[in-house]
């Protein structure tokens, strides 16, 4: 029977380790070897009772609660191009910031670097046509998806508070402490200062591109 | 995909274009106007006076907000090294690098420019000293009050500052009547601290 439980493992290579993986894994075994033991009663050869077996279940995506079947190439592609997408837009909107500081020529080399290394790496994955690699199918947990996408949200939220409080904190943290009114002196102090608040905004890529995986994961379910 | 493909590639042709424009047009263009901008400060006429503001003071003791004041004046990209006589309320400047480039009407007016801002600035500085190569030139507060006929606080005035002080540099004849009238004149050699009386004249 250790031919069985190759196979229940191969079945669950997908899967991340957890108890109610490994009950249903403990289940699944039980049930194939009650199996090919009726079949062995009923006289048919091991072998051939192992096999058919097997081929009575071939996948256990749909015994596994909330993970569904995904086209996974395609998924990861149209989820790559969304990636990239949102940097060629983070990209344009920072390329003023070159003019403004350094930390502003950095953010936007950056976002070009990584522009140019998505756009390579989506060509590449863009190359592949084959029928195999395209319909390539595996597991995605959507709870978990939803999960942290919610947490990314929420992290992100809390990176902005934190940045926001920071900010105040170095530019205009003697003033409120000291009581002195807040001066700014003209346009381009004005616009330093707006800078100072916005960029750290352009980290809202990240959350978005959770936003997208659930929307994708949906969109290339097998079902549909 | 596809139009997702043709809106990336567009993307990308905006963000190119506009980063050929920042970095071919607009960031030599502002470099251009900023060396244009600090070549003008070497000039008394062309001379932001607004950049000096910042270092007002009633204080000549503080050394950091004289020598700041003194680096933002044409002549600031030389080497200094400033002496404070507090007990006299004087300062002293010594130019340690080479005059011997610069002309001498623009010598003459930076002169006249760098002694008035320092006055203009520092409410308690009564008599400054400005060690050249070759020649030591002293002045006080009171011979420049005079000459100018007001307090000289109220040249901190932009407008004013333009008008009264800097405008008239144009005329060389003015610089030199300035300089005769109100500068105390020494060879660095027989240049004794002790010595030098400020509102005494000396022939340039």
């Amino acid at each position: 029977m250790e031919d069985l439980k190759k196979y229940v493992d191969k079945l669950f290579a997908n899967y991340k380790e957890s108890k109610e993986v490994r009950e249903l894994k403990a289940e699944i075994l039980s049930n194939l070897e009650a199996r090919v033991a009726d079949y062995l009663e009923e006289g048919m050869a091991y072998d051939e009772a192992v096999a058919l077996a097997k081929r009575n279940l071939d996948t256990v995506d749909e015994l596994i609660p909330d993970h569904k079947p995904v086209y996974v190439n395609r998924y990861r592609l149209e989820l790559l191009q969304a990636g990239l997408l949102y940097t060629v837009v983070a990209w344009i909107f920072t390329i003023p910031l070159r003019l403004m500081s350094v930390r502003g020529l950095l953010v936007n080399n950056l976002l070009l670097f990584a522009v140019i290394i998505l756009a390579v790496i989506f060509l590449i994955l863009s190359s592949k046509k084959d029928e195999s690699y395209l319909n390539a199918v595996a597991p995605v947990n959507k709870k978990r998806l939803n999960s942290s996408r919610k947490a990314a949200w929420l992290t992100w939220a809390l990176f902005i508070a934190v940045m926001t409080a920071l900010t105040t904190a170095i530019r205009f943290g003697s003033d409120i402490w000291f009581g002195r009114g807040v001066h700014i002196d003209g346009p381009y102090q004005f616009a330093e200062i707006a800078l100072a608040y916005t960029m750290p905004c352009i980290t809202i890529i990240l959350p978005l591109l959770f936003n997208k995986a659930c929307v994708l994961a949906d969109k290339h379910e097998v079902d549909n | 995909m596809k139009k997702k493909n043709i809106l990336i590639i567009a993307l990308l042709v905006v963000g190119i274009c506009g980063l050929a424009l920042v970095e071919g047009y607009i960031r030599p263009e502002m470099r251009r106007r900023e060396q244009k901008y600090l070549a003008e400060q070497n000039d008394p006429l062309t001379h932001d006076f607004s950049r000096l503001l910042e270092f007002k003071s009633p204080y000549m003791g503080d050394a950091s907000n004289l020598s700041n004041l003194n680096y933002h004046l044409p002549l600031g990209g030389l080497k200094m090294k400033f002496q404070l006589y507090p007990e006299k309320l004087t300062a002293e400047i010594t130019y340690e690098d080479s005059i011997a480039g610069i002309e001498t009407e623009l010598f003459e007016r930076t002169l006249v420019y760098n002694a008035t801002a320092n006055f203009v600035l520092i409410d308690n500085l009564e008599a400054l000293i400005l060690n050249f190569e070759q020649y030591s030139y002293a002045i006080s507060r009171s011979t420049v009050e005079s000459w100018y006929g007001v307090n000289l606080k109220t040249l901190q005035d932009e407008a004013r500052w333009a008008e009264e002080v800097q405008r008239p540099l144009y005329d060389r004849a003015y610089v030199k009547s300035f300089i005769e009238k109100n500068f105390t004149v020494q060879p660095r050699a027989a240049l004794n601290m002790n010595s030098m009386r400020p509102n005494q004249k000396k022939e340039l």
